[in-house]
């Protein structure tokens, strides 16, 4: 929980403070968290969903934008505390299934964390601003550190909260030995149906990516292009 | 302050931290103020300098060097209130085009064609996955960063040299060219990730191209009713359940 949480952190910060040198992205992140707790396989899985599916998630200017890289970690972290099933040796489908709510669903709580960190960014930037106006070296030094800071809790806390509230609806689901993961009943009875649920994101995954990055005059060469190419991989 | 002596690396270096000061008021402004004060030593004029440089701008982060470059020139003469003003209306008059650009060309194209293609290379592969991921995502963040990088410094050199002329940059040559390339890279990257992702689905069989078509229209339609992602992806995940049920349990029973 700890390390997910510091792990969110920097999944933060690279986002939409620092670098921003996609190390903070699903694709990356939740793979290299997966490989952390030695389960590699769940951060792959998240990875790809995500990361597709906030493709056209942009942040710009002032604009509110959906926290869809702390909702993968949060995702991860979650499914990553569950043993996986004991019948396939894989993450039973029905863990996937209420981590990814998880993960959607504090993606979109995320909105209001930038508007929130931002607002108490005011009054810092200001005192920023007259300590270095006064050539105040080590006033400007704290007041870097203070903005750092705040960005560290938001994104410390947020991480948290979200992961905790994971592990809360794995327990109410599972009870209390909720980390054994699933016993094989649920597995069974629940793997068939929650499976279906891979090909859909990928389906939302690609069209995401084509709204992304495709104008609507090239759409039809894209679709008929990645239709010839699905047929001839499946 | 001559050209020789402006601290280019250390400047471009803390404009990496660009966003820490994110705020209402002023956007990036302080932000700007922190990338640039390595050149605002001069004890001269320095209150009325500091207050120019961290007045309101916004602008996409890579694009901001060549801002930065400009102001560095322009700060040079700041000595009044008046100059201050100045400086701050220009950096507003020059907010829209820094973003507008730098937003098109990275945030909308480069970067998530980048990020396409490291999962479509992921998705492509039947087994052990694990190197295809290793050397993708290596070669993703390596380029993305490099290319970056170069870029900020040739823009932060423009700035320097064009100083208040800055938005003739917006006339470069070289423009129309890469929007073309990365139109192009673009369409690869979307066709390619949708071959790889139908592939996989294909791998359940027909119910697998049912939910995968069903998520694709959903996200259409979100996207055209101006719905959340969130919105998207649950009645996806429903829809493919409703598939599912309708498949495994109806369809099997069939004669």
């Amino acid at each position: 929980m700890w390390l997910a949480a510091l792990a969110g952190t920097v999944v933060y910060l690279d986002t939409s403070v620092i670098g921003q040198t996609l190390l903070g992205q699903p694709i990356i992140a939740c793979v290299l968290y997966g490989l952390l707790v030695d389960r590699p396989e769940v951060g792959l899985f998240f990875g790809v969903i995500f990361e597709l599916m906030w493709l056209a998630n942009l942040q710009i200017g002032a604009a509110k934008f959906a926290e869809g890289n702390l909702g993968a970690l949060i995702a991860t972290a979650t499914a990553a505390s569950i043993a996986p099933s004991e019948v396939t040796g894989e993450p039973s489908w029905f863990v996937l299934l209420l981590s990814t709510a998880v993960g959607l669903i504090f993606a979109h709580l995320g909105r209001e964390l930038a508007p929130l960190v931002r607002r108490s960014m005011n009054g810092v930037a200001e005192s920023y601003m007259n300590a270095a106006a006064r050539n105040d070296d080590a006033a400007a030094r704290g007041w870097t550190l203070a903005a750092i800071g705040i960005h560290t809790v938001a994104g410390f806390g947020f991480t948290l909260v979200g992961v905790l509230c994971g592990q809360l609806v794995m327990r109410l689901y599972f009870g209390e030995f909720y980390a054994l993961g699933p016993s094989t009943s649920t597995v069974e009875a629940t793997d068939v149906l929650c499976s279906s649920m891979w090909p859909a994101l990928l389906g939302v995954g690609a069209a995401a990516a084509m709204l992304q990055l495709v104008t609507r005059r090239d759409w039809i060469w894209v679709i008929a292009l990645g239709a010839l190419g699905g047929v001839l991989l499946s | 302050m001559s050209d020789e002596r402006v601290p280019k690396r250390t400047i471009l270096l803390r404009s990496l931290a660009l966003q820490v000061f994110l705020n209402y008021k002023t956007m990036q402004g302080s932000g700007y103020l922190f990338a640039l004060r390595p050149a605002l030593r001069e004890p001269e004029h320095h209150d009325e300098k500091s207050r120019a440089a961290g007045s309101f701008i916004n602008g996409h982060p890579a694009f901001s060097s060549a801002a930065l470059g400009a102001l560095v020139t322009r700060l040079r003469r700041v000595e009044t209130a008046n100059d201050v003003q100045e400086i701050a209306n220009w950096k507003r008059e020059l907010s829209t085009p820094l973003g507008a650009i730098g937003d098109s060309l990275i945030w909308e194209r480069f970067k998530p064609a980048v990020l396409t293609l490291v999962v479509a290379a992921v998705l492509l592969v039947k087994e052990d996955v694990a190197p295809v991921w290793r050397y993708s995502a290596l070669t993703a963040l390596v380029m993305y960063n490099c290319v970056l990088w170069l870029f900020r410094g040739w823009a932060f050199g423009q700035g320097l040299r064009l100083g208040e002329r800055l938005t003739e940059l917006a006339m470069h040559p070289a423009l129309p060219r890469v929007k073309r390339a990365l139109r192009l890279g673009g369409m690869f990257a979307a066709s390619l990730v949708m071959a790889a992702a139908i592939g996989k689905s294909g791998t359940q069989g027909l119910p697998g191209h049912a939910q995968f078509a069903a998520g694709f229209l959903i996200m259409f339609g979100a996207a055209h009713l101006r719905s959340s992602t969130l919105t998207a992806a649950l009645l996806a995940i429903l829809a493919s359940m409703g598939l599912g049920y309708l498949f495994h349990f109806n369809l099997s029973v069939l004669p």
